[in-house]
């Protein structure tokens, strides 16, 4: 046997010597994580607790991911939330989210998710995450949105971005490295190293080029979904498949691509999180978007209102109702309205980047140059006439769609869309103006489907050894459209699965 | 100081460059007149991908001198987006040639979602 296994030593060697120097190194991990965002470094924060040895890959130059982005986490029975007196208890919570899927979703996993979202707040509180306040999803909704609190480093003016989710970053990746974890920046993963029906670790690509084979007793995929993937997004969203992702660069579908050669399944891929429309290139809290998704009168590219434009207030209905007319809008607004919205504030927040009440006095600025970079962004006219010449629609549908707009801010009745009354606005008063409007998403939100503790299933509800997907590279927690109705929902399911992938991952090690 | 620096490596350049082999991909951009063979940014002859960043720095010192030089000239307290600087953002040190080309035009990679007023060379 001892001879056996040393000629096929031997063996192994001389195969070694006989390919090309090939630059390859090796590295042992417990715990690999592809993937350095939100649910990757979680999962890895967690699995260091509980004393595995972890690898992280970062494709970027920058740990972080979308998880830079974004501000509060979900969270239902919160000590924050009992003791202000917010009454969300994780029954309604749970139960809510799967009648606004239509129980298309993973019940296993979204009440997994739901129970332990508490414990997660005060898991993060004992590393020094607190939380500023809670929050609403859409505007007037239950208050679970725990939004994170400027860190240290953000109080002493060394770092202004620790704070809100970033925070939550900085604070893990620390974590993972002081307790012997090593992360390793503008390092793909690139493909799984299968033995069997078994995952045994990644292979990963370092920035010049060398090929590291990261030998670990599980691998958890976390890259954050497929919205880069301009093949993928034909595929799955055919609706829109250029949809401006908001966010950051290089979600390219790696995790969903290695997971499915493993032969895991997906589901949930058509889903993506729809967010308020406008256009690409502007920044969300951009004061000219800010007053043009203001929700007063958009029409279609013909000049027809199509929707209830108030419904930005859970914005994934914004954008279900703009794909569904084809993906392009006009909002149209009077000088009234903008003098309204600089002198005395806009009524409708942008969540936390525009706040009620703010005085746009930034919109003229950047208004009037997009006007002069001419890319048929915005337009400008003194009356609704030469405005749809410039929109290129037909005037006098244009006009009536404008007449029957003014008719409904007198009657205080909107007879097509049923909206508030406290929305409707004339359009009268010119100079008018005119923003395209398009839709954005902040990610993909389908992907692999897991158990309740984040496994990776095959296409007959088996779990695959060694694999796991948290995040946005899992699918599951959604139906067909994203759901808004519980405040940081994707941020704190990325938190929270990333926790159950390294629970498991330990008890299925140390098997 | 750092300009004669570079005048000087640059001169040297031209010294040691020797005519090689006719290749295929043509120098462009800013070092297009600068005699630079293949090497002097791909640290290899026969390159397979774009320099990385240490090469370029080999010359351009760091990205936090880069940041200096390209620091906005004025910033507008309410306009996050005025503190915009190609050299120090939140997607971290990414690579030079995410932005600045040789073989092809240039591109600034924050393009896809924000509209500034810099351009790389
Ligand atoms: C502007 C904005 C605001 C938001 N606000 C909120 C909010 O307030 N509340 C909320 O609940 N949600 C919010 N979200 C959504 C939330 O940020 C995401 O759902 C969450 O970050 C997803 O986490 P993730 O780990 O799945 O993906 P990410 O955080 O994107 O992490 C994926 C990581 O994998 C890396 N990667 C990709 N491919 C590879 C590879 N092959 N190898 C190695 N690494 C790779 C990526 O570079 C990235 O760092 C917001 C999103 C945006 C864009
Ligand atoms: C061998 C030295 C050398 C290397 C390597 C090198 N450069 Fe340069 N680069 C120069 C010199 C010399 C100049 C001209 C400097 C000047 O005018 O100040 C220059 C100019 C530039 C400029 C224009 C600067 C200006 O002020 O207009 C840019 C941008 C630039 N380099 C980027 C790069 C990038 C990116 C790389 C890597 C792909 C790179 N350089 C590699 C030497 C080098
Ligand atoms: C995000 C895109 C981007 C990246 C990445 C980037 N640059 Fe630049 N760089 C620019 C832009 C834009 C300018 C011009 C700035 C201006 O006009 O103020 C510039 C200017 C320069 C200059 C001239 C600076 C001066 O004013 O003297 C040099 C040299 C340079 N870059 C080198 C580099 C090197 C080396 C790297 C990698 C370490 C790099 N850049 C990475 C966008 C980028
Ligand atoms: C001034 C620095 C510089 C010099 C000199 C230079 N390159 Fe490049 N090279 C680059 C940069 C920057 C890129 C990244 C992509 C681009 O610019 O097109 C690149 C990319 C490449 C690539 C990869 C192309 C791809 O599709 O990714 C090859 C191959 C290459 N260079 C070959 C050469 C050869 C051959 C020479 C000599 C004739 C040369 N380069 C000289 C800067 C340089
Ligand atoms: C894939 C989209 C994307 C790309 C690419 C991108 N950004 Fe951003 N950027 C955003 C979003 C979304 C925000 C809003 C987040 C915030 O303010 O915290 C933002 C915010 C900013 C801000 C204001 C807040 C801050 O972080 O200081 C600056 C400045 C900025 N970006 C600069 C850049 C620069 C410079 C680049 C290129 C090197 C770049 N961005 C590339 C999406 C992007």
């Amino acid at each position: 046997m001892k001879k056996l296994l040393s000629s096929m030593a031997s063996a192994a060697l001389l195969v070694a010597c006989a390919l090309p120097a090939y630059a390859e190194k090796t590295m042992e991990a417990d715990i690999a994580v592809v993937g350095g965002g939100l649910s990757g470094l979680a999962a890895a924060t967690q699995a260091s607790q509980l004393g595995a040895k972890v690898i992280v890959l970062e494709k970027q130059a920058k740990v972080g991911g979308t998880g830079l982005f974004c501000e509060g986490v979900f969270a239902a029975e919160s000590k924050v939330q009992k003791r202000i007196g917010i009454n969300v208890t994780k029954d309604f919570a749970f139960k809510l989210i799967m009648d606004y899927g239509h129980w298309k979703n993973n019940g296993a996993l979204a009440k997994h998710f739901v129970d332990r979202s508490a414990e997660t707040i005060e898991w993060m509180d004992a590393m020094g995450i607190k939380i500023e306040y809670v929050g609403v999803g859409g505007h007037g909704g239950p208050l679970t949105w725990h939004v994170i609190a400027p860190g240290p480093d953000y109080l002493s003016g060394k770092n202004k971005h620790d704070y809100h989710c970033e925070r939550v970053i900085n604070v893990f990746n620390k974590y993972v490295t002081d307790h012997g974890g090593q992360v390793l920046l503008q390092t793909p993963g690139t493909d799984l190293i299968r033995e069997g029906n078994k995952v045994v670790g990644v292979w990963a690509k370092d920035k010049s080029g060398e090929k590291i084979r990261i030998n670990a007793k599980a691998v958890v995929m976390a890259t954050g979904g497929f919205s880069s993937n301009k093949e993928m997004m034909k595929k799955y969203y055919p609706e829109y498949p250029d949809i401006t992702a908001v966010g950051n660069i290089g979600k390219d579908g790696d995790g969903i691509r290695m997971g499915t050669a493993a032969g895991a399944d997906l589901e949930g891929m058509n889903t993506v999180e729809g967010y308020r429309p406008g256009l690409p290139g502007f920044h969300p809290a951009d004061q000219m978007i800010a007053l043009a998704v203001q929700p007063y009168f958009w029409v279609t590219p013909r000049g027809e209102r199509y929707t209830d434009e108030s419904n930005i207030v859970f914005w994934p209905y914004s954008n279900n109702s703009l794909v569904r007319v084809g993906g392009v809008a006009y909002s149209i607004y009077d000088d009234a309205t903008r003098k309204a919205a600089v002198e005395q504030g806009i009524e409708m927040p942008l969540g936390e980047w525009v706040l009620a009440g703010t005085k746009l006095v930034k919109w003229e600025d950047s208004f009037n140059k997009e006007l002069a970079r001419k890319r048929g962004f915005v337009f400008k006219a003194d009356t609704i006439e030469e405005l749809a010449k410039q929109l290129k629609m037909k005037p006098e549908v244009l006009q009536a769609s404008v007449d029957q707009m003014n008719k409904a801010a007198e009657s205080r009745t909107d007879e097509l869309f049923g909206k508030p009354a406290k929305f409707l606005r004339k359009v009268a008063t010119g100079p008018f103006y005119a923003t395209k409007l398009t839709p954005r998403h902040l990610g993909t939100l389908g992907g692999m489907k897991v158990t309740r503790d984040n496994q990776v299933v095959d296409t007959k509800g088996e779990p695959i050894s060694g694999l796991y997907a948290v995040g946005t590279d899992s699918g599951g927690m959604y139906g067909d459209s994203y759901d808004l109705l519980l405040g940081g929902g994707t941020a704190g399911y990325a938190i929270n699965s990333g926790r159950f992938a390294a629970e498991h991952a330990i008890k299925y090690i140390k098997q | 100081m750092f300009r004669t620096t570079f005048k000087l490596l640059f001169v040297l350049t031209l010294l040691t460059a020797t005519v090689s082999a006719v290749h295929a991909l043509t120098v462009g951009g800013p070092h297009a007149t600068m005699g630079f063979k293949c090497a002097d940014c791909h640290k290899t002859d026969a390159p397979q991908a774009g320099p990385t960043n240490e090469a370029c720095l080999a010359c351009h010192e760091s990205y936090e001198k880069l940041a200096q030089k390209t620091k906005p000239k004025k910033i507008n307290p309410a306009d996050k987006e005025s503190h915009a600087n190609p050299h120090e953002s939140h997607m971290g040190p990414i690579n030079c040639t995410d932005c600045h080309r040789t073989h092809k035009p240039s591109e600034l990679v924050c393009g896809q979602c924000h509209t500034f007023d810099f351009v790389p060379k």
